[in-house]
This record gives structure tokens, sequence and C-alpha cells, in this order.
């Protein structure tokens, strides 16, 4: 009597048969069919719910209200658009001659520059010593390439203290020399004073500070 | 001019979707004429006739093959994915409101006493109304499973697929909700009592 334990694959069947026949109308063995699973009461009223269904599925029946396909018409026209913006006819291989053709030319400048020495410190240091010429540290990285051709002219690189090059400041910058001068000055006129002199006192010292300071 | 305009209504749905993938409307006029007034239909009854809230789902269901028609496999049948969609919208608005109203819970619990009144002449309304509330007892799944059965005529393989499981499930679930119903609903029929 219970259709979900017994054979739930004759749906189809008994469905043709609720759509069709009454319960009195099946032929005993299919009045004997559906004794297995249903009660002749149980039948009658599937056969009703089937019947009614059918009827009911006919009488609800709405259209759609045209404002619905115009908005959606709208937001196709809106696509379209969108999508033609960014759509360029320009065909694969096109496309890929242009990137390669591109990338030859960028590593063509490339080569044909000269590579330039990059100042890593901007700022550059200036030591100044009383007993020998002030010189202006400027701390370089050389490319690996100018290093070897400076080596090929004969050039010395220092590698130890690698990138970074001494150069002494040129002798007509006369403010530096001017500074130098007077400063060994003081030393020397230090060191040929006779009875010394306190370090509050001694004025040259003092000078001299100031001078190189 | 319109010995070149194209008969869409002779392709197949599934060549309709190709060609809105490419952007043509009037694939998707057509698609629309095809299905824009059963799944309406659809989204009413599994709405509980709520006709505003079924024409929202209707457009934002269309608007998902606008928006991404690639997204629909070519090797499945477009009915049978189309109607998945649907389903899967109403499951989503079941889960993010209670569906039942106040007015469906009165008719419910009024039901037997309205019919009384209406025995000698069957009141289709009246019958419907008692339908979707008996419906309602039910989860969505198997609402669903009864609308795209009797409302929408789908095969049981086709149902299989919109709701992703066994035919034996689906077939044993609809001769348990149809006899579950006509228990219920056989107070309609005058005759069967």
């Amino acid at each position: 009597m219970n259709m979900e334990t017994t054979s739930n694959t004759d749906l189809d069947k008994l469905e043709e048969m609720l759509h069709n026949k009454m319960f009195d109308e099946l032929s005993p063995a299919d009045k004997q069919w559906v004794a297995n699973r249903l009660s002749e009461e149980e039948y009658t009223s599937m056969s009703a719910l089937y019947t009614v269904l059918k009827v009911q599925k006919q009488s609800i029946d709405i259209e759609p209200h045209e404002y619905i396909k115009n908005k959606l018409d709208k937001a196709f026209a809106a696509k379209a658009s969108h999508k033609g913006v960014f759509r360029l006819n320009i065909p694969l291989y096109q496309t890929a001659a242009a990137a390669i053709i591109f990338f030859f030319v960028g590593s063509g400048v490339n080569v044909f520059q000269p590579e330039q020495t990059k100042v890593i410190h901007t700022t550059s240091q200036v030591i100044k010593y009383v007993d020998r010429p002030v010189k202006l540290i400027q701390y370089v990285k050389i490319p690996v390439q100018i290093k070897e051709k400076q080596k090929e002219k004969g050039n010395k690189v220092i590698q130890a203290t690698d990138n970074i090059v001494n150069s002494g400041i040129p002798e007509f910058n006369s403010e530096y020399l001017r500074q130098q001068e007077i400063a060994m000055t003081n030393i020397n006129h230090v060191l040929n004073e006779q009875n010394g002199s306190s370090m509050g006192g001694d004025t040259v010292l003092q000078k001299m500070l100031v001078t190189v300071y | 001019m319109g010995l070149f305009k194209k008969d869409y209504s002779k392709k197949s749905d599934e060549e309709l979707m190709s060609l809105l993938t490419k952007g043509g409307q009037s694939a998707f006029d057509e698609l629309y004429k095809r299905y824009s007034k059963p799944l309406l239909n659809f989204f009413f009854r599994m709405l509980n006739n709520d006709r505003e809230k079924a024409e929202d789902m209707l457009h934002d269901l269309f608007l998902k093959i606008i928006e991404k028609p690639e997204s629909f496999d070519g090797n499945k049948k477009f009915n049978t994915w189309f109607y998945t969609l649907a389903s899967n919208m109403i499951k989503n608005e079941y889960r993010s409101r209670q569906i039942r109203s106040e007015h469906e819970k009165q008719t419910l619990a009024n039901g037997n006493e309205l019919f009384e009144l209406n025995s000698e002449s069957f009141d289709r309304k009246l019958f419907d109304s008692r339908l979707q509330s008996e419906l309602d007892k039910f989860d969505v799944e198997t609402k669903t499973i009864f609308n795209l059965r009797f409302t929408e005529e789908m095969s049981i393989r086709q149902i299989a697929e919109i709701m992703n499981c066994p035919e034996g499930t689906i077939k044993s679930r609809l001769f348990y909700l149809t006899k579950q119903l006509s228990k219920k609903l056989s107070v309609y029929k005058p005759e069967l009592n």
C-alpha cells in the first residue's frame, strides 16, 4: 500500500492512469496494480487533484508588463555600448607583431645610450685636513661595463672600496687653499711659541679652530 | 531588407544564447518572448501570487543573461539551465525572508469554514489559495518540484537536473506530495467525499 517503499519508478504509469481514468474505469489488472500501492480512496483523491491542477494551470496565466522589457532593453544597450568602447578590432597577430617591434626598439634605445654613473649619495663629504690637501669624496656607483673599460685603458679602479672614488678639489679652489695656508701658519706659530699659553688664552689655537671648523 | 532578416523563431534556445553572447539583441528578444511568460507565472506561483515580486525576479533573471551570457554552459539544455537559475533565486528569496503572510495564515485557518460556504460550486480562487497554503507547509524544494511538474509540465528528468538530484528522489517526493495534497484538498471536490 505504500508506494514510497514499493516503487517510485512507477510514477509515470500511475500518473497516466490518474490523468485519464477513474478508479472504476481501470482494468482488473490495473486495479490490482493500483491496489498494491494505493487505496481506492487515495486513488480517487489523487485523480481529482490531477484534474483540478490541470484546470488550475490554465486559469492562472499572467503576462509580464511592458516596462520589464524596456528596462532590460536599456540594460542590453548599456552593456553593448560598454563593450564597444573596449572592443578593438585588431587581429591577434598584429598585436603580437607590435609588441615584438616595441620590444626591440626599446632594447635598441638602451644599447645606443651611454651608461651613466649613478650618484648614490647626493651629499658630498668634504674632509679638511690641516696638513693635507682638501679632498672632496663623492660616492658613485660604477656599472660593471664601465669598470671593465676603465681597466682596459689602464685606469685604476678601486676594488676594495667598491664604487667609491676619491677626487681632489681642483687647485683653483682658492678659498680652500687660503684656509689651508692660514691653518698651517697658525700651527707653525704655536710650535714656535717659547713660553706656551693656556687653552683659554691661546688665541692662535682658537683662531685655528674657528678657521678649520 | 526583410529578405536578409534572420528568422530567430526557428533557432534553438542554445543557438540564441550563442548569438546573445556575441551581442545579438534580436536573440535576446526571442528568448524573452519564449520564456518571460512561463517564468513570470513560475515566480508568481512560487511567491504566493506576489506579482510585483515575481516581476522583479523575472527582470533580475533576464538581467543575468544580459550581463553574463557566457556563464551558460553550451553542453546543457538552456531550458534546464534557466529554470535552475530561477529555482536558485527562489531559494535565496525564501532564505532571505519569511514568505508566509498573515493573510495566508488566516486563509489557512479559516479554509474549512470558507469551503463549506462555497462547497456547492467549485471555487477556483479559494482552491488556489488553499493549495498555496498547503504547499507552503512543504520546504521550498518540494514546492519547486511541484510547480515544475504541474505548472511547467516538465519531465522528471528535467526536474531532476534542475534540482540536482536523482530522478527516483523526484518521483518519490512528487508521489508523497500529491498524496498529501489530495488528502488535504479533497474537501474541495464534493464528489470525493
